[in-house]
C-alpha cells in the first residue's frame, strides 16, 4: 500500500520535473536568441542540451501519464469484456515495456562503459540523458505492473488528472 | 548472402553513387555470393554519428560513416578535422596513405574491417557579403558544423552558430544567419544561390568517409571472397577520390552558373586564419590524447 | 508482398485491437517481427531507434508550442478572444467553427508541425466551442482536418526534410505550399458553411441581432491585442531574422508568460498545472514518435519498401495511374506510420519512379506533404487523432469518425492537384 502511493508520488514529481524541463528549454533557447542578437555571442550548447532535455522530459513524464490515462490506446473492444480486456492489455503492455526498459538500460550502460560522448561541440557524455531515459522507462514499467495490482484489488486503474492537477481536463463525454 | 548498407546521403550523392558501384562490382567479383542492398537517405533510420557502433555491434553487416562524426566513440577519427592541419586535397591524400595502418587498427578495435575511404571536397564558407581580409569576417553569423570549425570561426572574430541543417535555409532566408560553412555539394543541395553571393575555399578542416564491414561477418567469409572484396576496394578507392574532386568541380560550375561568385581567399587571410588556429589545434590534440601528437608530428607532407 | 510484411501488418492490427497502449504496441510489433524474421540484436536496434526518433532538433518546436498552449489555456485571454471573434463570423453559416479552421491556418504560419498546430489551437478552442453549444463532432473534425495545415502552409518541418532529401529548393517548396494551403482552407470552410445550411442544428442558434454588429466588432478589438502581440512576435522573430523557425517557438513561450504576467493570471499553481499538462502531452506524443521511428526501421529491415517499389515498377503504369496507385500505397502506409518516417522511408525508393514518370519534384513534394497530412488523421495510427483524443478524452473511434469527412475532402483535393498540377507549380515558377 505504502509502496503504491510512493510510486504514485514519485511518478507525479517526475512529471512535474518533466514539465519544468520544457520550461528550461524555453529559457535556454530564449537566452541564445537574446545573446546572439544583442551581444553577438552564440551559446553553442543550446540545441544539443535542449534535445537531451526533451528526450528526458518524454520519459520522465511517461509513468504519470500512464497513471492518469494520458497514453493513447484503442478501446474499441473494451465493451465486449471490460475486465478481461484490461488484464490482457495491461499484460501485453507490461511485457513490451519491460523489454524496452531492458534495451534502454543496456544502452545507458554501454554509454557509461565506453564513455561515449556526443562528439559534437558540447561533448556531452551520452550516459546522462540515457540514464534518465532508462529510469523513466523503468518507472513506466513499474506503473504498468502496479496497474495489475489495482486490477486485482478491484480499484480504479487510473487517477483523474483534473482532480490531481487541473491538468488535461477530459472536456467531453 | 544479402548485406543491408545504410547511407545517410541521398541516392544521387557521389558517396552513394560510389557505394552503388562498389556493390555492383562486389556482386560480380563474388559470383553473386555477396549482394549489397543500399538504403540511401537514412531510410533504415540510422544517423551519422552512431555508424561506428552500428557496424561494430552488428546491427548492419556493412556501413558507411563520416569519420569526424565518430569522435564521441573514437577521438582519433577526428584527425583530418584538426583546424588547419591539412592545407590541400593533395595533403589529405598523402595523409590518407600515412594514416591507413592506424585507421585499420582503430576499425579493428571497434570490431570492423575497413574497406575503403572516400573524402569530402574542400570546406568553404558561403557568405552574403564579400570577404577580403580578416576584418571583413568580423561579426558574421555563420552556421558551423563541428567543434573545430566553431573554434576557428570564433578565433577569426565571427559568431559561429549551431543550427540543425533543417533550420539553416529558413534562417539564411530571413537573415538569422549570414553565412554557412560546408562543401560545394551541400551548397548545391540547399540551392544556396537563393540567399548567398560568395563562396570561399577556407579549408579549415577536411572530412573523410569510410566503408567498413562488421568483423564477425567479415571473418565468416571465405578467403577467396575476402580477397576479391579487398582487391576491389583497393582498386576502386583512387577512382572514388577522383569522384570527390570531380564532384567539387561539377558543383562549383553549377553554383557559378547560378551567380555565386567563387573566389580564392588571399594568402594573407589564409595565413592569418591558420595562425589563429594554431593554439586551437594544439588544444584539440591535447584533448584527443593517445598517439594523436605522435601521429601528427610524424606526418611529413611532400 | 513478402511474408514478413504481412505478418507485421496483421500483428499490428491485433496488438492495437487488444487495447495495449499505441506506443508500446508499435514497439512490440517491431520487436516481434524482427525477432522472428531477422538475426540482428533487436534490443540494440530498439534502443538506438528510440534514441534517434526523439533526438531530432526539429522536434523541439512541439514541446514548446504545447507548453505555450497549456499556459494560454489557463489565461483569461481565451474568453475575450471568442467574444471578440463571434461578431465577425456571426453572419457566416457555421459561425465560430470557422475560427477553428482559420486559427489552424494562422497557427500553421508560425508552426512547422501539424501536431503542434492541432494541440495548440485545440487546447484553446475546444472547451470554448463546446461551452457555446457547437456540435462536438464538427469541432473535433475541423481541428483534425485544419490542424494538418501545419505541414502544408510554410514553415514546415516535413517540407524541409523532403527538400534536403530530394535536393529541391526549400524556398520553392514553401512557396508551392501557399496556394494549396489557402485552397484547402477554403474547402474546409465551404464544407462547414454548406453543412450548417443543410443541418442548422449543428450551430447554436443565438440572437441573430445584427443591428449593432459593427459596434460589437470594434468593442471586441482590445481583446484580440494579446494574440496580435503573440502571433506578431513569433512571425516577427522568424521573418525578421532574429530566430530560426524552431527557436521562434521559445519566443512564443516567453511572450505568453510575459503577457500573462501583465494580465496577472500567472501564479505558481498555474505554472505547476501547465507543467504537468505539458509533460502529459509531450510524453504521450514523444513515446509514439519514438515507437514509430523504431517500427519504420524494422519495416525497412524487413524489406517492405523495396518490395512495394518492385511491385509498382512491374506494373508499367501511365503517370496518372502511377500517382493514383501511390496515393493508395501512401494511405496504407499512412494508416500505421508516422509522417516523418513515411517521408524518410519512401523518398529514396519512390522518388526515382516519380521523376521517371515526368513529374516535377516540387509538385511531388506537395503531393507527399498532403499524403502525410492524410496520415495524421487516418486510423489506427494518426498523430492528430491522438492529439485530439488526448485533448477531449473521447474514444479514438469517435475522433476518427469526426475526422472522416475532412479526410475525404483532402483526398479529393489531392486528386484535384494530380489533374491540375499547375495549381502547385505556378507560384514557385515566378521565383
Ligand atoms: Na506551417
Ligand atoms: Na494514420
Amino acid at each position: 500500500m505504502i509502496f503504491l502511493s510512493l510510486v504514485d508520488r514519485l511518478s507525479r514529481a517526475l512529471a512535474f520535473l518533466s514539465g519544468a524541463v520544457i520550461f528550461g528549454i524555453a529559457l535556454l533557447v530564449a537566452s541564445e536568441i537574446f545573446l546572439r542578437n544583442i551581444v553577438g555571442v552564440s551559446l553553442s550548447f543550446v540545441w544539443e542540451v535542449s534535445v537531451y532535455l526533451h528526450m528526458c522530459a518524454i520519459f520522465l513524464g511517461a509513468a504519470w501519464t500512464l497513471r492518469t490515462g494520458g497514453h493513447i490506446r484503442v478501446t474499441l473492444l473494451r465493451a465486449v469484456m471490460p475486465r478481461l480486456f484490461e488484464w490482457f492489455a495491461t499484460l501485453i503492455g507490461l511485457v513490451i515495456s519491460a523489454y524496452v526498459t531492458n534495451a534502454l538500460t543496456l544502452l545507458a550502460w554501454g554509454y557509461y562503459a565506453t564513455g561515449r560522448t556526443s562528439g559534437s561541440t558540447t561533448d556531452v557524455p551520452l550516459v546522462y540523458p540515457a540514464a534518465f531515459i532508462a529510469f523513466g522507462s523503468l518507472l513506466l514499467t513499474v506503473q504498468i505492473a502496479l496497474r495489475l495490482v489495482h486490477l486485482a484489488m478491484g480499484r480504479p486503474v487510473e487517477l483523474d488528472s483534473v482532480r490531481e492537477e487541473g491538468a488535461n481536463a477530459p472536456i467531453m463525454d | 548472402e544479402n548485406w543491408d548498407l545504410p547511407l545517410a546521403w541521398p541516392a544521387t550523392n557521389y558517396i552513394s553513387v560510389s557505394a552503388q558501384k562498389f556493390a555492383d562490382d562486389v556482386k560480380t567479383a563474388t559470383d553473386g555470393r555477396i549482394e549489397i542492398t543500399l538504403h540511401t537517405g537514412g531510410s533504415l533510420g540510422f544517423k551519422g554519428p552512431e555508424m561506428l557502433s552500428t557496424v561494430g555491434d552488428g546491427l548492419v553487416p556493412i556501413g558507411d560513416m563520416l569519420l569526424n562524426q565518430q569522435v564521441g566513440t573514437e577521438p582519433l577519427l577526428g584527425m583530418t578535422s584538426l583546424p588547419y592541419f591539412l592545407s590541400s586535397f593533395e595533403q589529405l591524400k598523402q595523409f590518407n596513405d600515412y594514416f591507413r595502418p592506424t585507421l585499420d587498427k582503430l576499425m579493428e578495435k571497434n570490431n570492423q574491417k575497413l574497406l575503403y575511404t572516400i573524402p569530402w571536397p574542400q570546406q568553404q564558407i558561403w557568405t552574403k557579403t564579400e570577404v577580403t581580409d580578416i576584418a571583413s569576417l568580423s561579426g558574421i553569423k555563420i552556421r558551423s558544423y563541428d567543434r573545430a570549425s566553431t573554434d576557428v570561426f570564433a578565433s577569426a572574430g565571427m559568431t559561429p552558430v549551431q543550427l540543425p541543417w533543417g533550420e539553416v535555409i529558413p534562417s539564411l532566408a530571413a537573415g538569422a544567419i549570414d553565412a554557412v560553412a560546408t562543401s560545394s555539394p551541400s551548397a548545391v543541395d540547399g540551392s544556396f544561390w537563393e540567399f548567398i553571393k560568395y563562396g570561399y575555399p577556407t579549408r579549415q578542416t577536411w572530412n573523410m568517409n569510410a566503408m567498413t564491414v562488421n568483423l564477425d561477418r567479415w571473418n565468416a567469409l571465405g578467403e577467396e571472397d575476402q580477397k576479391a572484396i579487398m582487391d576491389l576496394a583497393m582498386k576502386l578507392e583512387p577512382a572514388f577520390w577522383q569522384a570527390a574532386q570531380d564532384e567539387d568541380a561539377k558543383n562549383s560550375a553549377i553554383l557559378k552558373e547560378h551567380g555565386i561568385a567563387l573566389a580564392p581567399i588571399s594568402d594573407a587571410l589564409r595565413a592569418e586564419l591558420a595562425k589563429r588556429a594554431e593554439p586551437l589545434r594544439a588544444a584539440a590534440l591535447e584533448k584527443m590524447g593517445g598517439d594523436a601528437k605522435t601521429i601528427v608530428d610524424g606526418f611529413k607532407p611532400k | 508482398m513478402p511474408l514478413p510484411s504481412i505478418v507485421a501488418i496483421l500483428s499490428l492490427l491485433a496488438i492495437l485491437a487488444s487495447g495495449a497502449w499505441v506506443a508500446l504496441g508499435l514497439m512490440g510489433v517491431g520487436i516481434f517481427s524482427l525477432e522472428v524474421f531477422r538475426t540482428i540484436p533487436v534490443e540494440k536496434l530498439l534502443a538506438q531507434s528510440i534514441w534517434n526518433g526523439i533526438s531530432s532538433p526539429e522536434l523541439l518546436a512541439l514541446p514548446l508550442f504545447i507548453l505555450m498552449a497549456e499556459l494560454l489555456f489557463r489565461s483569461r485571454f481565451i474568453d475575450g478572444l471568442f467574444s471578440a471573434l463571434e461578431p465577425w463570423v456571426r453572419r457566416l453559416p457555421g459561425g465560430l467553427l470557422h475560427t477553428n479552421i482559420l486559427a489552424c491556418a494562422f497557427f500553421a504560419l508560425v508552426s512547422g508541425s501539424s501536431a503542434a498546430t492541432t494541440s495548440s489551437v485545440g487546447r484553446i478552442t475546444i472547451s470554448e466551442l463546446d461551452g457555446r453549444g457547437y456540435d462536438r463532432r464538427l469541432t473535433v473534425g475541423t481541428l483534425a482536418g485544419a490542424g494538418t495545415l501545419g505541414f502544408l502552409i510554410p514553415p514546415s518541418i516535413v517540407m524541409i526534410v523532403y527538400g534536403v532529401m530530394s535536393q529541391t529548393s526549400v524556398l520553392k517548396l514553401f512557396t508551392a505550399g501557399i496556394v494549396p494551403g489557402l485552397l484547402l482552407t477554403a474547402c474546409f470552410m465551404t464544407f462547414i458553411a454548406v453543412l450548417s445550411k443543410l443541418r442548422p442544428g449543428i450551430v447554436p442558434q443565438g440572437t441573430s441581432d445584427n443591428s449593432r454588429i459593427w459596434r460589437e466588432r470594434l468593442q471586441g478589438m482590445p481583446s484580440l491585442l494579446p494574440f496580435v502581440v503573440l502571433i506578431g512576435s513569433i512571425l516577427g522573430s522568424m521573418y525578421g531574422g532574429i530566430a530560426s523557425p524552431t527557436e521562434a517557438a521559445a519566443v512564443a513561450v516567453i511572450v505568453t508568460i510575459v503577457l500573462m504576467a501583465l494580465e496577472r493570471s500567472l501564479s505558481l499553481s498555474v505554472l505547476k498545472a501547465a507543467a504537468v499538462g505539458t509533460a502529459r502531452t509531450v510524453s504521450m506524443l514523444g513515446l509514439i514518435i519514438a515507437a514509430a521511428s523504431f517500427l519504420a526501421s524494422a519495416i525497412g529491415f524487413l524489406g517492405m519498401p523495396q518490395a512495394v517499389a518492385a511491385f509498382i515498377n512491374g506494373m508499367n503504369l501511365p503517370p496518372l495511374g502511377l500517382i493514383v496507385l501511390l496515393m493508395l500505397v501512401y494511405i496504407v502506409l499512412g494508416s500505421f506510420l508516422e509522417g516523418m518516417s513515411i517521408i524518410v522511408m519512401t523518398i529514396p525508393i519512390v522518388m526515382p519512379l516519380v521523376v521517371h514518370a515526368g513529374y516535377d519534384k516540387i509538385w511531388f513534394g506537395v503531393f507527399l506533404i498532403l499524403m502525410v497530412e492524410l496520415a495524421q488523421i487516418s486510423p489506427p495510427v494518426g498523430m492528430n487523432l491522438f492529439v485530439l483524443q488526448g485533448l477531449t478524452g473521447r474514444p479514438l473511434s469517435s475522433v476518427v469518425r469526426a475526422a472522416f469527412p475532412f479526410f475525404l475532402i483532402m483526398l479529393c483535393f489531392v486528386f484535384f492537384l494530380a489533374v491540375f498540377p499547375q495549381v502547385v507549380s505556378f507560384l514557385p515558377k515566378l521565383l
